[in-house]
């Protein structure tokens, strides 16, 4: 053994570049399947992810829900419902700024309920002379917290100052609605920022008040769970947006592509193992001639397998990786996002491969020396070895050298093949890549005589999205407050209780900006 | 000694059969020095393999010192060439990556540790200094002269301190000068040692210099002359 390292040593010294060229044209070869493997986890990780997406970003209504089973499922959404159902005006206040003045609305009973607002004290409001005020409002009115007293207030609203007197009925706790800032400045409500705090003084009835429908908002998975009748054709109609089917196909294909060449890689490695070996078979006839045992030659060669195997192994995995990383970088060059995964099923496959034709000619050529006479070797008295000319250390040169002697023309053909089917392998799965995807198609639906909305934004693995919406009629309009055409400038409509938009979409999100692209969002809302 | 029992080797079957040895028997005696003459093609080469149990003879059988080559497994003829055969080719057959030293010390080295260790230091620069080697030692053999790397050659099969050495025309690819110098350094060391000496060659003048010659003639030992 001592022998076979010290000489196998040698030999690694002498022709270092000889065996960088070999390893590097197996690492090539075999590092070309790893990646297209390793690709193909990655588009299916991707393309699991996107279809994922796609309903995520399939904005759905659940339309005429059933109320008990949305509070069934509360737990699911992030925030309750927007209790919030109109907005009289604002309410001033001595030595406040206008800008703080809380606002006054009518509210929604179930809602509220399913927002978690607490009910303090007494009830709330049945009537438009009964109200209920927020805890902290009650303070900043400087009010006692004395049911049933009458509170006499100005209200501000867009025809003017209104003084209006109500009966206290209830007092609530605090009740933040999740608003954005460009929600409250659609409403004219201007200098509020999020959260904001609406209306903080809850009155009955629905006089002046936009009716709300509260809609909720969910994981599309969730829409069965809403009574009703979810799923409502074409309130956002999204085609096929991604082509997973097509994406499915060519991804067959690249695995098909990757096992058939397989074969072919086997033998390309297969070879450029062999040849190492060949080119030691004359010295180590010689050495048979002086007294080297079959099992010393056996050891020789093996010491020189599981080197050349472990060589290439780690240089083949780093360049496999390596390939990959450069597939996918061009993919998101090219705008699409692209998860990267890791599958120990490729690694293994791909060591296999590497050991196994790798070792397959070392162990054959260790079973011929049982057999073989110190002679059989090549004739010792054979002409002597011709001097090599000095290596380049470019790649084709090492792989000149390395596919030199009788090997030469097979190898060659044998790497051209190689590099055709693993670019093909790679490829199939990348062309995938290139289809154009469809935009998002929506069209607006109006549905009638709706209590209950669910409506469906977000969902797969994105973040659970927000609660509720606003419509001018009864059952109108559940999506995003203040984008619908007839809403525009509805004058003291409050269509609150958005959420911000950007989070709404998915892949306009923080770390999955490129999965749509955010152009695309203006199809859909 | 080295004795030869209707020793023949054919090769190839039905057509194609070339009877590349016929048989012979004779006798080498210890520290005898015999060369090997004949034409190309006469079988000369053939003899030595089956001396040195490199190959396996058709029908007879090869003694050395009484002991059936034949009968020995190919593990026990590997270590009987290592210890007890020096061969010496034509074409040097140096491993072209190692260095003159670690060529002269390969059958130590396949000998393992242990007999490594009990190889004398002193007797590396004995033979080294007769052949005049000592500032070729770090040269690989691409870059010595044929001279040299049959001297390195020589070094090689004294190593182990062998019994017998054989050469397959040792001096075919060297010009006259260092053909003769070769010789005489093959011939004294057998001289001083008591080594078997046997060297084929087909240079008649190198012939006359041995006391013995076998002359083989299409696979016949012919007139053992002398
Ligand atoms: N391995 C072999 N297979 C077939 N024929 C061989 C083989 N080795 C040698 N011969 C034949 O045997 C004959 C003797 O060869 P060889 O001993 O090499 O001759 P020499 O060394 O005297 O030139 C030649 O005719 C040669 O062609
Ligand atoms: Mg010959």
């Amino acid at each position: 053994m001592n022998a076979s390292l010290k000489l196998t040593g040698k030999y690694v010294g002498k022709h270092l570049r000889q065996c960088i060229g070999v390893v590097l044209c197996i690492s090539l070869l075999a590092g070309g399947v790893l990646a297209a493997l390793l690709f193909r986890t990655c588009a299916a990780a991707t393309s699991e992810q996107r279809a994922r997406e796609r309903h995520g970003s399939y904005a759905a209504v659940v339309y005429d829900a059933d109320l008990s089973k949305i509070e069934e499922n509360k737990e699911l959404f992030d925030t309750g419902a927007c209790a919030v159902t109109g907005i009289l005006g604002s309410v001033a206040i001595e030595d406040v700024n206008a800008r703080d003045y809380p606002y006054i609305g009518t509210m929604n009973e179930d809602a509220m309920r399913l927002a978690g607002v607490p009910l303090l004290a007494g009830r709330l409001p049945e009537n438009g002379d009964e109200i209920a005020i927020e805890e902290s409002t009650l303070y900043k009115l400087r009010l006692e917290e004395t049911l049933g007293q009458t509170v006499t207030v100005q209200v501000h609203t867009p025809d003017g100052v209104q003084t209006k007197s109500y009966k206290l009925v209830g007092i609530t706790g605090d009740y933040i609605t999740r608003m954005s800032m460009s929600d409250t400045q659609q409403l004219g409500i201007q200098g509020v920022s999020e959260p904001i705090r609406l209306p903080g003084i809850f009155v009955g009835g629905t006089e002046g008040a936009l009716q709300a429908a509260n809609v909720l908002c969910a994981d599309v998975g969730m829409m069965d769970r809403f009574g009703g009748h979810p799923l409502l054709n074409g309130y956002f109609e999204v085609k096929d947006p991604i082509q997973i089917e097509d994406q499915k196909k060519a991804d067959a294909a690249a695995l098909l592509l990757i096992l058939l060449f397989t074969v072919v890689i086997v033998i390309g490695v297969y070879n450029a193992a062999e040849l190492s070996v060949k080119e030691r078979e004359r010295y180590i006839g010689v050495m048979r001639c002086i007294g080297m045992t079959r099992r010393q030659a056996a050891g020789l060669l093996l010491c020189q397998g599981v080197g050349l195997a472990a060589c290439s192994l780690a240089l083949g995995a780093g360049l496999g990786v390596g390939f990959l990383y450069a597939a996918v970088g061009l993919l998101r060059a090219l705008g699409q996002d692209y998860l990267v995964r890791f599958d120990a099923t490729a690694f293994l496959y791909f060591a296999l491969l590497v050991c196994g034709a790798i070792l397959l000619a070392f162990f054959s050529h260790s079973l011929k020396l049982r057999k073989k006479a110190p002679l059989d070797y090549g004739k010792p008295g054979a002409k002597p070895v011709k001097k090599k000319p000095a290596f380049s250390s470019s790649f084709p040169a090492l792989w000149g050298e390395a596919s030199a002697h009788a090997y030469r023309h097979q190898n060659r053909l044998t790497v051209l093949l190689t590099a055709v089917c693993v670019a093909a392998a790679v490829f199939g799965s990348f062309l995938a890549e290139l289809i154009p995807r469809n935009m998002y198609q929506s069209g607006f639906d109006y549905y009638q005589n709706t209590d209950y909305y669910v409506s469906v934004y977000g969902g797969g693995g994105f973040e659970k999205h927000l609660l509720c919406g606003f419509s001018a009629q009864p059952g109108d309009y559940p999506g995003r407050p203040g984008t619908h055409p007839e809403h525009r400038g509805v004058r003291g409509g409050f269509r609150g209780g958005g959420t911000d938009f950007q989070a709404f979409f998915p892949g306009a999100g923080r770390d999955r900006k490129r999965f749509f692209t955010t152009g695309a969002a203006k199809y859909l809302f | 000694m080295v004795r030869v029992e209707k020793l023949s080797k054919t090769y190839g079957s039905g057509e194609v059969q070339v009877e590349a040895l016929k048989p012979c028997t004779f006798t080498i005696g210890d520290g005898e020095q015999v060369a090997v003459v004949g034409a190309s093609g006469s079988g000369k080469s053939t003899l030595l393999h089956l001396l040195s149990g490199l190959d396996t003879p058709t029908s007879g059988a090869v003694f050395l010192d009484g002991v059936n080559l034949s009968e020995k497994s190919d593990e026990e003829l590997s270590l009987l060439r290592r210890r007890k055969i020096g061969f010496i080719f034509q074409s040097y057959n140096l491993v072209p990556e190692l260095t003159a030293r670690e060529n002269i010390l390969l059958p130590v080295l396949l000998d393992g540790k242990k007999r490594a260790e009990e190889f004398s230091k002193a007797y590396l620069d004995e033979i080294v200094e007769r052949l005049e080697l000592n500032d070729r030692l770090e040269h690989l053999p691409g870059q010595l002269s044929g001279g040299q790397q049959q001297r390195v050659a020589i070094a090689r099969a004294l190593i182990n301190r062998p019994q017998m050495i054989l050469c397959d025309e040792p001096t075919g690819n060297l010009d006259s000068q260092s053909a003769g110098r070769v010789i005489g350094l093959l011939n004294d060391f057998s001289a001083e040692s008591n080594i078997t000496l046997i060297v084929v060659t087909h240079n008649e003048a190198i012939a006359r210099q041995y006391p013995r010659n076998l002359t083989l003639r299409d696979g016949t030992v012919g007139g053992d002359l002398g």
